[in-house]
């Protein structure tokens, strides 16, 4: 039935709602460019997607019985840590009057919907690139974000908040006033540099590394932490200028929004590729999911115009520029395999608590060091229910880290340091949070850019490791201005009230009276 | 007609003269029953017999001025991703309202009213106002959806419902006024974004609505 009146010709096809694919359907859109967006699954992502807790479940269930989807995500385990049904609903701890809630697996399906759980949980720097595109754009107005409220960093064996503005500084406790000076001048310092003046001040700096620098300036060893593993998101291998360009980034996102430089979208990360699809389809794009690709043809038409033909659903749709995501594309249309990179470990864990208590609710960047000498260090965010991620009374918290082993082997050793994973009762008074459920799993990176043997086929790549959506937001620009070479990136789009409708053209006041009366309409 | 839109959400004193609520509203219904109409009728007092989806315009905002309160509708159309089935989950997020559209001529349509309002129970807030609008009511002569069945359908899934003419703007303004009155309008729903979280503007500063500390 659907089939019938679908359009079979257009200037741009897009296959994959990922992050990449939906910013170049949207850029293409956005400048008159006719476009069909497509995705063989019935949900929007990709690899970007967010799940309720159903939907999670599905997708863990596709994962471990198709090998093909083994190749990108891999070594999935799942544990629940609380019964499947609770004798009853809740307890109230006559102490503290606050009752709490005794979850159980029955209660997790009933409040499903509540949930939304990303698969590439991603945050944005405040003065980054994309959040300057959604601005640009004014995509902005179809997402909501909330402010991280504070990075914090394991050190000494214990969570402590790391001071990251200037007011932060003058007001922790964590370090004496000597060293808050020297942090200040430090921070001052690097976010003072222009590009040249940073080349310059560490030019005899190119084979070392940030620690190295940081320790040859004097900084104590608490600093030296502080810089290195929470603000610039390193390891002790940073190289130097690298690691100073992080420092800058993070410092220079400070004070638009929050106390923190960072931003994170409303229901998750997988709400963004939505925002683009919103654009793409509101500038006359077409969006078709459940529609799986069978075969992708190229041939030369006249004067040596390539055209490039799908078969899906036996129709054929033919198109100038296929757009399409890395784990879509037929194999023989890459020119290489991506490069062979560190694949990545993630870890999802619901909680019936926030990892370090805090007068409102906090949303927080946890940045781990490498807690043994051959790990990477790991990136945590725990988000409440204010982000529309979970029921009330509980937090999700992911875990991201290069792969060493495995995920699980990876991440765990972190887990353990900040959640009680021992189960039993939710009840009791730890200083922990209980981990009421996890999921451990490996995702193939497929982040880095691969190129196609036809001029007019795109290779969107995959979710990479980082904290944020630069590398994507730099990717899309790059394919638009292939598909589109001259043509503005996502121009502002007009807010409602600027869109001009025929009627509301006020004419000028006519020259004669008796062309007026011919101009009158006939009733 | 409806009131100025940008005026009663401005606060020239820094004190506001009225309580703005603002509110995300979603239209959903088949391709073609004239959700767009509704809205540019609702909206800029027009009615295009030929109406194309207007390009660029899925998103408009109206707002309507109670006694003491200005309720600001953000209103959002499905820009096509109906068509073949493929509208967004972000679409639903924070909507605190929902217009379904049926074409009274047309029963095919009004029944897939019934399964945007049942996907509106399975993906929207719970405490969603929902109505339901029977439009092209003009075309009575040509009816195919009997008033008494879908009043009937409405009141046992709680739905308001109205049948309207984007043509003649029968209850066009009528039905946004009664999901208005029924909207909750405590400090909640004043707080700007309809999910509570912020939106990013051009300037650092946060949204007026939000900015007293």
């Amino acid at each position: 039935m659907m089939d019938e009146d679908f359009p079979t010709d257009f200037q741009v096809i897009v296959v994959g709602t990922g992050m990449v694919e939906s910013i170049v359907a949207a850029a293409c859109s956005r400048i008159g460019k006719n476009v069909l967006h497509m995705d063989s699954s019935d949900h929007y992502g990709g690899l970007w997607a967010s799940y309720n807790f159903e939907g999670l479940q599905k997708f863990i269930k596709e994962v471990n019985s198709d090998p093909d989807r083994q190749k990108q995500v891999y070594n999935l385990s799942e544990k629940w840590f609380i019964e499947k049904e609770s004798a009853q609903g809740e307890t109230t701890d006559e102490n503290k009057g606050e009752p709490r809630k005794v979850w159980s697996q029955a209660d997790f399906a009933a409040e499903y919907r509540k949930f939304n759980i990303d698969t590439t949980p991603k945050l944005l720097f405040s003065r980054g690139p994309l959040v300057e595109l959604l601005i640009s754009s004014n995509i902005a107005r179809y997402a909501e974000f909330r402010c991280v409220t504070r990075v914090l960093t394991w050190l000494n064996d214990q969570l402590m908040p790391v001071p990251c503005s200037r007011a932060d500084v003058f007001a922790t406790e964590a370090v004496g006033i000597v060293e808050k000076r020297m942090l200040m001048k430090m921070l001052t310092s690097i976010v003072g540099y222009s590009e040249e003046e940073m080349n310059n001040e560490f030019k005899d700096w190119n084979n070392k590394t940030l620690k190295e620098y940081l320790t040859h300036k004097g900084l104590t060893p608490n600093l030296i932490h502080y810089i290195l593993y929470a603000i610039a998101g390193g390891n002790n291998s940073l190289p130097c200028l690298e690691g100073v360009k992080e420092c800058k980034k993070f410092l220079m996102s400070l004070g638009r929004y929050g106390n923190t430089p960072f931003l994170w979208p409303m229901y998750g990360s997988g709400e963004l590729p939505q925002c683009f699809c919103r654009l793409c389809a509101v500038f006359g794009g077409v969006y078709c999911l459940n529609r799986p690709i069978d075969k992708v043809e190229t041939k030369t038409v006249d004067e040596g115009k390539t055209v490039v033909t799908i078969d899906s659903k036996s129709k054929k749709l033919n198109c100038d520029h296929l757009v399409i995501g890395v784990h879509e594309c037929p194999e023989e249309l890459m020119s290489s395999e991506p490069a062979e990179s560190c694949d990545i470990s993630k870890a999802v864990f619901v909680t019936n608590g926030t990892i370090m208590a805090s007068e409102k609710e906090p949303l927080t960047l946890l940045r781990f060091p490498p807690l043994a000498d051959d790990d990477n260090a790991v990136t945590v965010l725990e988000v409440g229910p204010a982000t529309g991620s979970c029921p009330k009374g509980l937090f999700v918290v992911y875990f991201i880290t290069k792969k060493t082993k495995d995920a699980e082997s990876d991440l765990k050793p972190y887990a353990e340091r900040i959640f009680d994973m021992s189960g039993g009762d939710q009840t009791a008074a730890t200083d922990k949070p209980k981990c009421l459920w996890s999921l451990f799993y490996n995702v193939k990176d497929t982040s880095s850019p691969v190129s196609s043997v036809v001029d007019n086929v795109h290779v969107c790549s995959g979710p990479d490791a980082g904290l944020d959506f630069d590398r994507a937001v730099e990717q899309a620009e790059q394919i638009f201005k292939k598909i589109c070479p001259g043509e503005e990136f996502l121009p502002r789009a007009p807010n409602p009230e600027e869109i001009v409708f025929e009627d509301d053209v006020t004419h000028g006041p006519e020259f004669q009276r008796e062309q007026d009366e011919e101009a009158e309409p006939k009733e | 007609m409806a009131t100025n839109r940008t005026g009663a959400a401005q606060r020239p004193n820094g004190a506001p003269q009225t309580k703005v609520c603002q509110f995300k509203l979603v239209l959903l219904g088949e391709s073609a029953v004239g959700k767009s109409s509704l809205v540019l009728r609702f909206v800029k007092g027009q009615f295009h017999e030929y109406q194309e989806s207007t390009i660029g315009a899925a998103f408009l905002t109206q707002a309507i001025r109670f006694d003491d309160t200005t309720v600001k509708f953000e209103i959002w159309d499905t820009a096509g991703q109906e068509r073949y089935h493929s509208l967004a989950p972000m679409y639903y997020r924070g909507a605190q309202s929902a217009i379904v559209v049926y074409d009274i001529t047309n029963q095919d349509t009004f029944g897939r009213a019934k399964n945007w309002v049942k996907e509106l129970q399975r993906q929207a807030s719970p405490s969603i106002v929902i109505a339901l609008a029977g439009n092209k009511s003009d075309l009575a002569a040509k009816r195919m959806v009997e008033f008494e069945e879908a009043q009937a359908y409405a009141d046992e899934n709680g739905l308001l419902f109205m049948e309207t003419s984007a043509k003649t703007a029968m209850n066009v303004n009528d039905i946004f006024l009664a999901i208005a009155n029924k909207l909750p309008k405590s400090e909640a729903g004043a707080a700007g974004a309809a999910g509570g979280g912020r939106r990013l503007a051009d300037g650092e500063q946060p949204r007026p609505s939000q900015c007293c500390k």
